[in-house]
C-alpha cells in the first residue's frame, strides 16, 4: 500500500520521524518532504495523492482554519473518486485544546496520542486493517441523516412546485 | 395561501453559473452534486416570476446562503461583438463581499470559485490568485468532482456523502428524471423540476 501524510508546516518534525519510521517498516510512503527543489508543489501533490492508496493527516489544533492544509485536503478528495481509500485522522495533542475533525473525517476512527510509538503502532494496524479506519456507529447515524435531508428536500421541492408562479420563464444568465 | 419555508441557512448552496443550453449539463452538474451532498441548490431560477429586479432577488439568495459556486469558465469575449457575460463575476463579487464582511460572525460565507483548466485565470481575474479556484475541463465529471471534494471539506456537510464516482454514475438517471418531468410539463420546466428530478435520481451514500 503507498501512503499519502498530509501535514501542516509545524507538524513538520513528526512528519518526517513518522514517514522515516514508516519506511523503515517496508511501508511505501511519501509527503511533501519528498518535494524536489524547485518542483510543483500543487502537481506534486496532485499527482502523488492520486497514485496513494490511503491518506494519513496529522492534524494540530487550528488544522481546520488552515488554507494550506485545506487546498492539499481538497487535491486529495479530488483523488478519491471512489470514497474507498483509507483516511487515517491523527489527532496531535497539544495541551488542552478542543480538536473538531474535519468534516470528511468525521467517521473515521481518529488516533489520538502523544506517544511516537503508539501512534506508529496504531498507524501501520490501520494502514493493514483499512476496513478499520471507519467508525461504523457514527456511519450509521450519518446516512440516517442524510436520509432526512434528502427527504427534507424532496419536500421543498415539492413546496415550490404547488407555489403559484413557481414556473415562470427561464432566465439567462 | 401557505407559505413555504425556505431552506435553512447551514443548507443552502447558491449556484452562480450560466442558464444556457450548452451550459446546461455542468448546471445540472453543479445541482446534482449539492443535492447529493445534502445541500439545497439555490439559484436566481427559483424566484422566477417574483416582481423583484433580478439583482435584488439574487443578492437576497446569496445573503440567505452559507455557500456559494460560482463558475467563470464562460467569462470570455463570445459572438460577432466579442462580449464577455459579466454577471457570473459581479455575483462572485458579492459572495466575496458577505465572506469579508460576516467573518467571524454566526452567519459566514464560504465561497468556490471555478475556472477553465490551467492558468489562464491568472490573466482575466488575476485576483483570485491566493484563493485556490477549482479547476474544469468543462466536462460532466470535472465538475462534480470538483464540487464534491470542495464540500467534503465544508462543516456542515454530513460524512459519509455519495462518492464523486456514484454521483456522475447517477447523472444519466437524473436527467432522464428532469426530461421526463419536462415533457409531463409540456416542455415549461421549472426550478421546482429541477429538484424533484434530482431527489428521485441522487444515489445513497
Amino acid at each position: 500500500m503507498r501512503v499519502f501524510i498530509s501535514f501542516a508546516h509545524d507538524d513538520t518534525n513528526l512528519a518526517a520521524q513518522l514517514e522515516a519510521a514508516l519506511r523503515r517498516n517496508n511501508i511505501d510512503v511519501w509527503s511533501a518532504l519528498d518535494i524536489a527543489p524547485g518542483e510543483d508543489v500543487t502537481q506534486a501533490i496532485d499527482k502523488k495523492s492520486a497514485s496513494a492508496d490511503g491518506y494519513v493527516f496529522l492534524l494540530g489544533p487550528g488544522a481546520s482554519e488552515n488554507p494550506q492544509l485545506r487546498a492539499e485536503w481538497r487535491s486529495l478528495l479530488r483523488n478519491d473518486w471512489e470514497s474507498k481509500k483509507p483516511l487515517i485522522p491523527v489527532i496531535l495533542l497539544h495541551g488542552d485544546v478542543d480538536h473538531d475533525l474535519p468534516p470528511f473525517l468525521r467517521n473515521r476512527r481518529a488516533i489520538f496520542t502523544t506517544n511516537f510509538d503508539d501512534l506508529l503502532h496504531e498507524v501501520r494496524y490501520l494502514i493493514e486493517h483499512p476496513t478499520e479506519t471507519v467508525d461504523h456507529t457514527h456511519e450509521q447515524q450519518s446516512k440516517a441523516e442524510w436520509e432526512k435531508r434528502r427527504n427534507e428536500l424532496k419536500e421543498y421541492a415539492l413546496s415550490l412546485k404547488q407555489e403559484d408562479g413557481a414556473g415562470g420563464q427561464a432566465e439567462t444568465q | 395561501m401557505t407559505i413555504r419555508p425556505l431552506p435553512a441557512y447551514e443548507k443552502s448552496v447558491f449556484i452562480n453559473c450560466p442558464f444556457d443550453s450548452e451550459y446546461r449539463d455542468l448546471l445540472l452538474a453543479n445541482v446534482f452534486s449539492v443535492f447529493a451532498h445534502g445541500f439545497v441548490p439555490r439559484t436566481a431560477r427559483e424566484t422566477e416570476g417574483n416582481p423583484e429586479p433580478r439583482f435584488s432577488r439574487i443578492l437576497a439568495t446569496i445573503a440567505a446562503s452559507k455557500y456559494s459556486i460560482h463558475d467563470l469558465s464562460r467569462s470570455r469575449g463570445e459572438g460577432d461583438e466579442n462580449l464577455a457575460r459579466l454577471n457570473m463575476p459581479l455575483e462572485l463579487g458579492m459572495a466575496a463581499a458577505f465572506r469579508f464582511e460576516r467573518e467571524n460572525s454566526d452567519r459566514p460565507h464560504r465561497w468556490l470559485a471555478l475556472v477553465p483548466e490551467g492558468y489562464a485565470y491568472q490573466s482575466f481575474v488575476s485576483d483570485l490568485s491566493g484563493f485556490d479556484p477549482a479547476r474544469h475541463d468543462g466536462s460532466v465529471s470535472s465538475i462534480i468532482r470538483e464540487v464534491s471534494a470542495w464540500l467534503r471539506t465544508q462543516d456542515d456537510v454530513l460524512d459519509p456523502v455519495p462518492s464523486a464516482r456514484n454521483i456522475l454514475e447517477s447523472f444519466p438517471s437524473f436527467r432522464n428524471e428532469l426530461a421526463n418531468l419536462r415533457i409531463e410539463a409540456l416542455e415549461k420546466e421549472t426550478w421546482a423540476d429541477v429538484l424533484l428530478a434530482a431527489s428521485k435520481s441522487v444515489p445513497r451514500p
